[in-house]
Parts: C-alpha cells; sequence; structure tokens
C-alpha cells in the first residue's frame, strides 16, 4: 500500500506524463478526426522531432524546447507533401492503400534515422530536464510541469483554431461531408494536407518532450502510437477535448496503478480501464458530445 | 488530371513498398555470391550472423558486426581457414533480426536454407538467442552464440533432452549476483546495507530477481524493495518513489538501455542518488554513458570483458575497436570476437563442414581466447569470468576485484 506522499508523487507524475500523452495522441486524433485516416507513421514522425531537435542542438546548440519553433515547422512542412500528393489521391480507393502508405513511411523513416543516427539511444538534455523543486514534502520535477503545461497549451491552442477561425469551419465542414464542403468553396484537399502538417508538427513536439524527459532510439515511436491510439479512444475519436482528458486520464491511472500494485502492471492497468471505459461508452469519453 | 493523382498516389505506394525492401536490404550485410547454396562452393564457406542491428537492442548488433568482421578477415588476410587440408575463404551474411525473436528465428531459417550458411553465430540476449538457437536446433545446424546469460539457455531445452547443436558461452546468474552485493562489502564502502532490486519482465528478470535476492541476503544486505517493472519501460517514476521510501543506499535495477537512461534523468528530477546505483545488462553499451551523460558517472555494473582484462589480445582488440570507429570498445565485444573465432576454430579442427562434425570440434574447444577460458560442460555452455566495473567520465573501468587494472570506486554517486 503507498503512502500518501507516494500516491500523491504518482498523480503528479502521471499528470505530466499524460500532458506529454496528449501532445503525443492530437496529431493522431486530427488526422482520423478530419479525415479518418489512421497515420501508422505517426510514431515516427514523433521521433523524426526527437532526431531534428537533437541536430539542432548539436549544430548550432539551441535550448531543447526553444528549438520547437523550428522543429515543428521543419516537421510540419516535410508532412505537406506526403498527404497532399502521396495520401489524398488514393483515399477515395479505400482505407487499404493510405494505410498501407503511412506503413510503408514508418518502417523507411526508422531505417533512416538508423542510416543518419545509428541505432543508439539518445536524449536531450537541458538543465530544467533534471530540475525539480518541493512543495509540502513533494519532490516535483519541472519536466512534468512543463509536459503537463505545454500539453494543456498546445490542446487548447488546437481546440480554439478548430473551433474559432475560418481554417477550423473548413476542417469541420470537411470533416462531416467532404463532398458539401468542397462544393461550397472549400478545397478539401489543400485542407487536408494543412491539417495532416499541422498534426505532424504536433507529434514533433512531442518527440521533444520525450527526449527530454526519457530517452529514444529509431524504433521508439511505435510505443507511442500504441499510447496514442488509447488516448484517442479513451478520449474519444476526434475530440480535442477528449484529447487532452483522455491522455490525463491515461498518465493518471497507469502511475496509480504501479503505486499500488506495482510498476510491472502500468500498462496492463492503463489498456484494461481503456476497456472498461469502452465497453460503457463505446464512442469513449467525448466522442458523442463533440463533433469537431 | 484526376487519373494521373490517383495513378501518382499509388505509384508512391508501390515506390514506398520498395523502398522497404531496400531499406531492409541496406541492414543485411554480406556481399555476392547467394547462389552457393551448399555454403562452401568454389573453396568459400558461409557463416551467418543473426544480429540485433535495429530495435531496443541495436546497441549489441554493432559491436557484434564489428568483432565478427574482423575475426573473420583476420583469418581470410592469412590465406583462409583451413578445412581438411583445403585453404577456404571465410564469408559471413548477416540479418537483422529487428531485436524480434520471430524474425531472428526466421533469420536462422533463411540462412541455413536459403545461404546455405554452415554454422550460425546467435544474437545476443535471451529474448532473441534462445529464438535463434532453437531455429538452428531445428535445421540440425551448428550454432554458437554469446551475450545471453546461461539459465535461461539450458531452461529451453532443459525438458528435452538437451542442445544438440547450439552452444553457448556467457555468464551464469549466481555469480554475477554474488558479485553485485559482495564488492561492496569488500570494498569496504560504508552503507546501510538496505537493497532495492528491480528487474525487468525480460526473460532475464525472472533468473536474476531470485538470484540477486538470494545474493544480497547471503552477503549480509536487507532487502528493503522487491519490483519488477516491464522490459524497455522509460517512465519509472512510481518506482523511484518506492527506492525512495525504501531508504535503501544500494539500488539494483535490470534492464535495457534507453530504460536506464530515462531512469537516471528521472531520478536526477526526482532530486535522488542512492549511494549505490547498479545497472545490469543496458549499461554495459557505450551509447547509455553517451546518452546520459554525467549522470553515468558512478554507474556500477557488471564486466564479462574489457580491454584492461589481462587475456591475450584484449587490449589490442579494444585499441582496433577504438582507431577503427573512434568509439570505446563495448563488453560484448571481445566476447563475440571469441564466437567467431571459436566456430572458424571448430570447424577447421573438424575437417569438414558436416554439422555432427564441427557440433563435435565445438564440444571440444578447450582455450583461452581474447575473453578468457572457454570450454564447454555437458550442456553445450561455459561461463566467463566477472568482474564489478564503473563508469567513469565516460570509460568503463573496473572496480572489483582490486589489483591489476582496477581503480578507486567513486563512493557514493555523485
Amino acid at each position: 500500500m503507498p503512502s500518501s506522499t507516494e500516491l500523491i508523487t504518482a498523480i503528479l507524475s502521471g499528470l505530466g506524463i499524460g500532458g506529454l500523452f496528449a501532445v503525443a495522441a492530437l496529431g493522431l486524433s486530427l488526422v482520423f478526426g478530419v479525415m479518418r485516416l489512421i497515420n501508422l507513421a505517426h510514431g515516427e514522425l514523433i521521433v523524426l522531432g526527437a532526431y531534428v531537435a537533437y541536430s539542432l542542438t548539436q549544430w548550432i546548440g539551441i535550448d531543447p524546447l526553444l528549438s520547437i519553433v523550428i522543429v515543428a515547422p521543419v516537421v510540419a512542412l516535410a508532412a505537406y507533401p506526403l498527404q497532399r500528393w502521396g495520401l489524398t489521391p488514393v483515399m477515395s480507393k479505400g482505407a487499404e492503400a493510405p494505410l498501407l502508405i503511412t506503413f510503408g513511411v514508418s518502417i523507411v523513416l526508422q531505417n533512416l534515422f538508423i542510416l543518419i543516427y545509428t541505432p543508439d539511444v539518445r536524449s536531450l538534455s537541458a538543465s530544467y530536464s533534471q530540475a525539480n523543486f518541493t512543495i509540502g514534502g513533494i519532490t516535483i520535477p519541472v519536466i512534468y510541469v512543463i509536459t503537463l503545461v505545454v500539453g494543456i497549451v498546445l490542446l487548447y491552442a488546437t481546440h480554439l483554431v478548430v473551433t474559432r477561425t475560418g481554417f477550423g469551419r473548413q476542417i469541420r465542414a470537411g470533416s462531416e461531408d467532404p463532398a458539401a464542403a468542397g462544393m461550397m468553396g472549400v478545397n478539401v484537399r489543400r485542407m487536408y494536407a494543412w491539417t495532416f502538417a499541422v498534426a505532424a508538427g504536433s507529434a514533433a513536439i512531442a518527440g521533444i518532450l520525450v527526449a527530454l524527459a526519457f530517452s529514444f532510439a529509431p524504433s521508439a515511436g511505435t510505443a507511442y502510437l500504441i499510447t496514442g491510439f488509447a488516448v484517442v479512444v479513451l478520449g474519444g475519436i476526434g475530440s480535442i477535448k477528449g484529447t487532452l482528458i483522455g491522455g490525463l486520464l491515461l498518465g493518471v491511472i497507469q502511475s496509480i496503478g504501479a503505486a499500488f500494485v506495482g510498476d510491472g502492471w502500468r500498462v496492463f492497468i492503463g489498456c484494461a480501464v481503456v476497456l472498461v471505459v469502452l465497453s460503457i461508452r463505446p464512442q469513449g469519453l467525448f466522442g458523442a458530445t463533440e463533433g469537431n | 488530371m484526376r487519373r494521373f493523382k490517383q495513378t501518382f498516389g499509388m505509384g508512391l505506394a508501390v515506390l514506398l513498398l520498395l523502398s522497404i525492401m531496400l531499406a531492409g536490404g541496406v541492414l543485411a550485410a554480406g556481399c555476392g555470391n547467394d547462389d552457393g547454396a551448399d555454403g562452401e562452393s568454389g573453396g568459400e564457406l558461409i557463416i551467418g550472423v543473426d544480429a540485433s542491428m535495429s530495435g531496443p537492442l541495436a546497441g549489441f548488433g554493432a559491436y557484434q558486426k564489428w568483432a565478427i568482421d574482423k575475426a573473420v578477415a583476420e583469418i581470410n588476410d592469412a590465406g583462409g581457414l583451413d578445412v581438411g587440408g583445403e585453404k577456404m575463404t571465410v564469408k559471413t551474411i548477416l540479418y537483422d533480426n529487428k531485436s524480434d525473436p520471430n524474425v531472428a528465428s526466421s533469420n536462422v531459417d533463411t540462412l541455413i536454407n536459403k545461404d546455405g550458411a554452415i554454422a550460425i553465430i546467435g544474437p545476443v540476449t535471451p529474448a532473441v538467442g534462445n529464438a535463434a538457437a532453437l531455429a538452428a536446433e531445428k535445421n540440425g545446424i551448428p550454432y554458437l552464440e554469446t551475450g545471453n546469460p546461461i539459465e535461461p539457455f539450458i531452461a529451453v531445452k532443459a525438458d528435452s533432452g538437451g542442445w544438440k547443436y547450439a552452444f553457448n558461452f556467457f555468464v551464469l546468474a549466481p555469480p554475477v549476483a554474488e558479485n553485485a552485493f559482495k564488492f561492496p562489502v569488500d570494498l569496504g564502502l560504508k552503507t546501510n546495507m538496505k537493497t532495492f532490486i528491480s528487474v525487468d519482465n525480460s526473460p532475464d528478470g525472472p533468473v536474476f530477481g531470485p538470484a540477486c535476492k538470494a545474493a544480497a541476503e547471503a552477503n549480509g544486505w536487507e532487502v528493503v524493495g522487491m519490483e519488477t517493472h516491464p522490459a524497455s519501460q522509460t517512465e519509472f517514476n512510481s518506482l523511484i518513489s518506492k527506492m525512495k521510501a525504501s531508504g535503501a543506499d544500494y539500488v539494483y535495477v535490470l534492464g535495457d538501455t534507453p530504460s536506464f537512461v530515462a531512469l537516471s534523468k528521472q531520478m536526477a528530477a526526482a532530486n535522488y542518488a542512492p549511494k549505490i546505483l547498479y545497472y545490469q545488462r543496458g549499461a554495459q553499451l557505450q551509447e547509455f554513458a553517451d546518452a546520459a551523460g554525467d549522470l553515468a558517472n558512478g554507474v556500477t555494473l557488471e564486466a564479462y570483458w574489457l580491454p584492461t582484462m589481462p587475456y591475450p589480445g584484449a587490449a589490442e582488440l579494444g585499441a582496433a575497436y577504438e582507431a577503427d570507429t573512434g568509439k570505446k570498445a563495448g563488453q560484448i565485444l571481445g566476447p563475440e570476437y571469441a564466437a567467431a573465432q571459436i566456430m572458424m576454430q571448430a570447424i577447421s579442427r573438424a575437417g569438414s563442414t558436416e554439422p555432427q562434425a564441427i557440433v563435435d570440434a565445438l564440444a571440444a574447444t578447450d582455450d583461452t581466447f581474447v575473453c578468457g577460458p572457454v570450454k564447454f560442460d555437458e550442456n553445450h555452455t561455459s561461463a566467463l569470468n566477472l568482474v564489478v566495473a564503473q563508469w567513469q567520465d565516460g570509460t568503463s573501468q573496473q572496480i572489483w576485484p582490486e589489483g591489476e587494472g582496477a581503480v578507486p570506486a567513486i563512493f557514493p554517486m555523485p
């Protein structure tokens, strides 16, 4: 039985890692919610962000968090042509072809990482990635505060873009009825490509946070893809609010579960809770109430 | 235009599939002649290598490839391997198992049945090593591996008559565990004699967990925490909370490299540093020290091979690796180099490429190699000698036993 200090620590660290889960899942949620596309290369886009940031820190010594302003646009622009001219043309042929293409991209990216960076494990270091502060006898890692804040800010900003801007209106229209949106003058293909780019940019941000908090290697993306799926399904497919809540919930549940029954059960408990929630609400926590 | 774009999309799909095959092929080393299905055409014999070049175990694969290539090149440069009076060129074909047991197994099938390998050198760790060994056993081809602890290797065939074609030389869990809990006492490191043990749920975990608990108690330690964590886990805050709460001065963890990099960072972020931190398995690799940076300083680990060990050619091998790659030599380098030598010597002593003759010659191995003495017992296993090492300023240094090649331990952890 964990002490109260251990329990509070577990909740706080769960919130921190939950913020990271939410950022990692945001791109998946956007792409599936808007295009009904399962992007199997999402994990590798996360790792790509980590490697681009790693290169920048090595070359120009930029702070890893600051590198977000360069890395996210770079990864987003790299992803744009993939959707615009690679995925969109085959989406009308069914789900298989785009799924296969994203699977192929994930394998190619993994092998490119190995060729360019070797299979070695890497990590991004900064003073704040190992710093901490203490409140009421509980030590809180600064990096988890950063992941939580970035998660909330990024997902809230995305929510505002989707609900309050013209581009957001196009996204919502395109996701609900692409044909009608096209007839109303929305360039659905271009909108799809920009959505995919934004999703890739958010994945790159997740990659930087992963590299700061943990470590990464060419094959590290798969674990975050699976976690991302769990978050998206738990929160409700296509719901940004659901993605944030789902991420935080999964992080906290895993941490509390680990505190009670051991770290060996962390993933199992997270999956079990997802299954229980889905058996009660198959649409996820916010799937039915939000149409974005 | 629409038709063009659809065609372009499908074309891209095909292109990507081709890229997958090409990218996979990049990691398949070895050159030319795949049509010699008997493995010894034209004065050439083929040894298959199954290695983890990607995935969580990839750190081992790079050392394995370099070491085996070097041992083979030395034989070929000297005129080839003498097999029954004929000098034969040794060719290796390496396939990446992607740290996946299923791929490791199918690689061995391919090496034997398509490429015509007459012998296999297998991958590191039980997860992939046992799968590859079983595939070689099924095909009736001699197989040699290192980097797979002896107990899980024996356990695989314990109920079915033991291994017939597969051999393994590496470490036994009890001596590793014994050393881990004996060295602080021997070195007189002042602690509260409380230890916290956590092992991952890989095949190593059930072997080393009980062995460590027994060794700790035998050496006077109180085991105040005993946990299991998932292999390749990177989120350790709950575990660190338990470590802190236990009050242990000595923390022992079995895991892989990504886990240890993350654990070290999170321990620092949680403002926690036990007096002794012992990482088993994943901290052997130089990439751990490179990725963890200053946090690696003072981390203690088991060492089955270091260039400073007093074995013939150890220092030269380490120097050659550093000169060739610009990186420091990893522990698995010595045993993998020896594995290639042992296999080639056995083929030469067998005087033929007939599997049973090679197996008999392997079983008769009794010599001192770059990693120390190797002599296989009735289980087809041989245990390496062990020391305790510590990362000090980016280099893995022997700290126990004291004496030749040893340096003073950093204590307590910075």
